[in-house]
């Protein structure tokens, strides 16, 4: 396969060797087809088990680039002939992993080059994820009770292959502060590769969280979480707070959604100082037409919300952490949502 | 009535909610339609009285009449 992907590329191109009518200007080099995969034993070999595949990462082979597409798969256009190495560019690559070592190619190469990934995950399980946080996490109101989790399990799926699991550590009416006390033992029993942190609406009940004290403990149990994981290396993903159903008259729905804005606000602030991944659920709420229909009661989501949570959290989670846009891998992102 | 309470009723090319509440010593109810190109949040409808009961009546009753089940046709 390896050979006819070389000689396809070549022939499309224009750069074989045996070409009758060989350009004489500046060489033009050949392609060279590249796969980006996630190496979980770190010995920069494609292992047979090793079927995560990273899209959107730049790969570069001698002074040429080329960017993943959907599955891994890169060309590399124009690359000189001769010893080269094929290497990632890390600006391009998801929170938190990094590069392989640099592959020697030989171009033209005869074979597409399997490009390592890595992701330093300790003693942590490959491709399990742990969402943690309240009711919302939990997933009451869903249907059937998976809430964002199932969703995301599928995206993540179709996004870079593998088996992902999304573990279940939600637990319903608790507060920040509730949830720092607990990581530790949520972590213990389920040993995650990320951890999904979504946690502050119930922190509204407080008086302390909107008066002057604001914002009370929720940022300090926030770093707390974020700090807890990292110790164990796990990756964390903090999530923003959804806003509330703006219907519901009776319960200060404007009020509630400027406090949940500026937490929000705060919350981000925090990542940024940190380091972390932000999963922007609430601005992928508020980009939607109309909040209602996305939820269930005041506070919990529908299956349109729950489905709009997994998009937010996937973007989170595979979007390079320097870009400060959603936009820029929006195409992979069309087709998720269904269950 | 303890807290507020949400119907969503589904109606071809809108979803109207109609949101069920106390307020003070009446019941309220306020209905909203989102789709088909109305998306503000105001009410469309509201109706105020003494029980809850026949507050959901009456917003039920207005809604079937403009936006009927089944559609002849």
């Amino acid at each position: 396969m390896g050979s006819v992907l070389a000689a396809s590329l070549g022939a499309a191109c224009g750069g074989s060797p045996s070409s009758p009518n060989p350009i004489p200007s500046e060489s033009p080099g050949t392609p060279v087809g590249a796969l980006v995969f996630y190496d979980e034993n770190g010995n920069g070999v494609l292992d047979p088990l090793e079927s995560l595949r990273l899209p959107g990462v730049i790969v570069q082979v001698s002074t040429r680039t080329g960017q993943t597409a959907s599955g891994g798969h890169a060309i590399v256009a124009n690359v000189p002939a001769g010893a080269q190495v094929a290497s990632v560019r890390p600006e391009s690559l998801p929170p938190y992993f990094v590069p392989g070592p640099q592959v020697p190619v030989q171009v033209p190469a005869a074979a597409e080059v399997p490009v390592p990934v890595t992701l330093p995950i300790g003693l942590n399980r490959p491709n399990v994820y742990m969402a943690f946080g309240d009711s919302i996490t939990f997933g009451e109101g869903s249907n059937d009770g998976s809430g964002y989790r199932s969703y995301l399990e599928a995206d993540l799926r179709s996004y870079w292959g593998g088996d992902a699991s999304v573990r279940n550590e939600g637990q319903s009416a608790t507060r920040s502060n509730t949830g720092a006390q607990r990581i530790g033992r949520s972590l213990d029993r389920t040993r995650p590769a990320y951890t999904l942190i979504l946690y502050g609406t119930n922190d509204w009940n407080d008086i302390e969280c909107r008066d002057d004290r604001f914002p009370c403990y929720t940022i300090d149990s926030l770093r707390s979480m974020i700090q807890e994981v990292r110790s164990i290396q796990s990756h964390p993903i903090l999530g923003t707070i959804i806003p509330v159903n703006p219907i519901f008259l009776d319960k200060q729905p404007t009020e509630r959604n400027d406090w949940v804005k500026r937490m929000n606000d705060q919350i981000r602030a925090l990542a940024k100082q940190e380091g972390v991944a932000v999963a922007d659920v609430y601005a992928t709420f508020m980009s939607q037409p109309a909040l209602p229909p996305l939820y269930t009661d005041f506070l919990h989501p529908d299956e349109q919300g729950y489905s709009l949570m997994a998009q937010a959290f996937l973007r989170g989670i595979t979007q390079p952490l320097s870009a400060t846009s959603t936009a820029r891998r929006r195409s992979f992102f069309f087709s998720f949502g269904d269950r | 009535m303890k807290t507020g309470r949400l119907l969503k009723l589904q109606r071809a090319g809108v979803e109207l909610h109609v949101y069920l509440y106390q307020d003070g010593s009446e019941v309220k109810a306020a209905v909203y339609a989102f789709g088909g190109g109305a998306q503000a949040l105001d009410p469309i409808h509201t109706v105020s009285g003494s029980s809850e009961a026949a507050v959901e009546a009456e917003a039920r009753t207005w809604v079937e009449a403009r936006f009927p089940k089944n559609v002849p046709g």
